[in-house]
């Protein structure tokens, strides 16, 4: 499996590529965004946008919101430095930690805001997260696409026309460079976040082997982008902020942990230093331990890499913590088994196919070592939803 | 505002309708000269060989209401495709005829260009990057990023006077894919087909003011 000659990404990385120089296109994206792109000027465009809606609208704009680090610099930044009213959109996957609650109700409260929140059904939520990681080897589905399609909705509904995205994802993957547009629209939506899948899709593919609840189409709206037609008509933009200012992951951690208490948290499969990454569900652990299968790295690879291209970590330190964090079976997988009802053995069959070639998934035991418990484990809403499961479990 | 798609029988008209509607516009489908009087923005698409789509616009008067509202009261029009060919002065398609002489120059073979040695295949179909020319203005400019449109031609159209042509394109070599005379703006390529960097070309040409 080639691997980036600067950082630790390898050629299975979605959207990657890697170049006859033996550097990844996202090291590339990222030189080109300390090198090339003309911030002041980026800053101005910014001040555009705002100053377009700024008490204009029911708020100034919607900040779509998990309570991770950059949604709450986000709105930190739009709220406090820009002074505009926001309105907080949440939409609930179903995960959320106990510390990122407490993070979340500090921001609200100290920078005064409005929050809606939206929980989808979790019957329907279950059959999804099982039929997409059937289909794609990534039971995200339902998170992806609630929370990049429902704050769509509600920018119809609020009558407010723009939303405040954070990062973008360059540090992450290559969809976009750094020269090109990106809007969190309905292109970008069909590109990279939906796994090829739309609600239509799922809706023909749902059976009842998690739970037998009936979903109807009319169920799946949560999941849909609102149409293209109607979000033009209402000149709706769908903005993120990492395009505008150049975001330092690191250095915006600090801001809102001075700014708000924002406290950092341990994750599963990451090294404790990085207490920032990823924070906001508990079924991170499962998620990254997936792509670890399936495509031979996980977070810990990721969050180095990202160091490196900074120049804040060597290649030789990121390695170092690769090996001793990446890849273990984490503690979460035991509740979304549950929530699955499927066995551990049934999991890895399910993930199998969808290895990432060259990639060969490791076998059941080669990467038994787990991590650590997580402290906050017992405390983590484990309700199946299945009364008898549910039952015998308080017990 | 009201749109309309120039309605005369051979053109794409129900794709071009999708994009106008697509992002948020109500255009209509045109074929009355008294409906095409009261149009802010013309549209001629076209599909399919010149013979019949120019017996079809000189008929019924259509071909005076259009040039009544380019000529005489400005009204922008965007050709898209055979829409933007019948505009020259000469077609070749087919035997010789005499297109409508907005934009001067003929339309020839794509492989006229080659110059007798085959360098992409004919028809042109597919995706290419477009280059607006450097100095001018037009609703292609300053769209940003990479232009990408979609083509689907035999002929192009080579026009007599460089100051008309707003942007070019390379299959093989270089030719012609956008042109601007006045209130006229056509293209070879279809905005309508090329997905969101049309849709901001559609636009922009709503929102233009020719000089």
């Amino acid at each position: 499996m080639r691997v980036c000659n600067k950082c630790m990404m390898p050629e299975t990385n979605e959207s990657i590529v890697i170049g006859d120089d033996g550097v990844c296109s996202v090291c590339k994206n990222i030189e080109y965004k300390h090198t090339n792109v003309d911030w002041e000027e980026r800053g101005r465009l910014l001040d555009k946008e705002l100053e377009a809606v700024r008490g204009k609208y029911l708020y100034d704009c919607i900040v779509p919101f998990s309570g991770g680090k950059d949604s709450t610099y986000t709105l930190w930044y739009l709220a406090k430095v820009k002074k505009l009213k926001c309105l907080v959109v949440r939409f609930d996957h179903g995960f959320f930690r106990p510390t990122v609650q407490d993070n979340a109700l500090k921001a609200f409260r100290t920078l005064g805001c409005d929050v809606h929140q939206f929980t989808p059904n979790w019957q329907i939520v279950r059959k999804l997260m099982f039929e997409s990681l059937r289909r794609r080897g990534d039971f995200c589905w339902h998170c992806h696409t609630g929370i990049f399609a429902y704050p769509m909705w509600t920018a119809l509904r609020f009558d407010t026309p723009l939303l405040v995205w954070g990062e973008g994802g360059q540090e992450y993957s290559s969809w976009y460079g750094f020269d090109e547009e990106e809007e969190s629209d309905e292109r970008r939506f069909n590109l990279k976040v939906n796994l090829g899948l739309n609600a239509a899709d799922m809706l023909g593919m749902l059976d009842n082997s998690v739970s037998d609840y009936p979903v109807e189409d009319r169920d799946l709206w949560p999941y849909t982008f609102p149409p293209a037609r109607e979000l033009k008509r209402k000149n709706v933009r769908s903005i993120f902020l990492g395009r505008y200012i150049p975001w330092d992951t690191k250095q915006n951690v600090v801001t809102i942990k001075e700014e708000l208490d924002w406290q950092g948290e341990m994750v599963e499969g990451v090294p404790e230093a990085y207490d920032y990454e990823k924070i906001e569900c508990y079924m991170q652990g499962v998620r990254d331990y997936i792509r670890f299968m399936k495509r031979g790295y996980g977070r810990t690879a990721h969050v180095t890499s990202i160091d490196i291209r900074n120049g804040r970590m060597t290649r030789a330190e990121a390695e170092k913590l690769v090996g001793q964090y990446d890849g273990r079976r984490p503690f979460a997988l035991d509740p979304f088994l549950d929530f699955l009802n499927i066995t551990e053995e049934e999991f890895h069959d399910i993930v199998r196919p969808h290895a990432v070639s060259p990639n060969v998934m490791p076998e059941c035991g080669e990467c038994a070592k787990c991590n650590t418990r997580p402290w906050d484990f017992d405390q983590w809403n484990k309700i199946t939803g299945d009364r008898e499961k549910d039952s015998a479990a308080a017990k | 505002m009201r749109i309309g798609i120039i309605n005369y029988g051979v053109g794409n008209t129900g794709s071009v309708y999708n994009a106008f509607w697509n992002i948020g516009h109500d255009p209509e489908l045109v074929s009355r000269p008294e409906d095409i009087a009261k149009m802010d923005r013309l549209v001629l698409p076209g599909v399919g060989t010149p013979l019949p789509a120019l017996n079809s616009l000189r008929s019924d008067g259509l071909l005076e209401a259009i040039e009544e509202s380019v000529f005489k009261k400005g009204t922008p029009i965007l050709g898209i495709c055979l829409g933007m060919q019948l505009m020259a002065d000469r077609l070749t398609e087919y035997g010789e005829h005499k297109g409508l002489g907005w934009i001067p120059g003929s339309v020839e073979p794509f492989e006229t260009l080659y110059d007798g040695a085959p360098k992409a295949p004919v028809p042109h179909i597919g995706w290419a990057q477009i280059k607006p020319q450097e100095g001018r203005n037009s609703p292609l400019h300053d769209i940003g990023g990479r232009l990408y449109y979609y083509y689907a031609h035999t002929y192009v159209f080579i026009p007599k006077d460089e100051a008309d042509i707003v942007a070019t394109s390379d299959h093989g070599v270089n030719f012609v894919c956008a042109l601007m005379k006045g209130p006229i703006f056509a293209t070879q390529f279809h905005p309508e087909k090329s997905q969101a960097k049309g849709e901001k070309l559609i636009e922009r040409f709503i929102d233009w003011e020719p000089k």
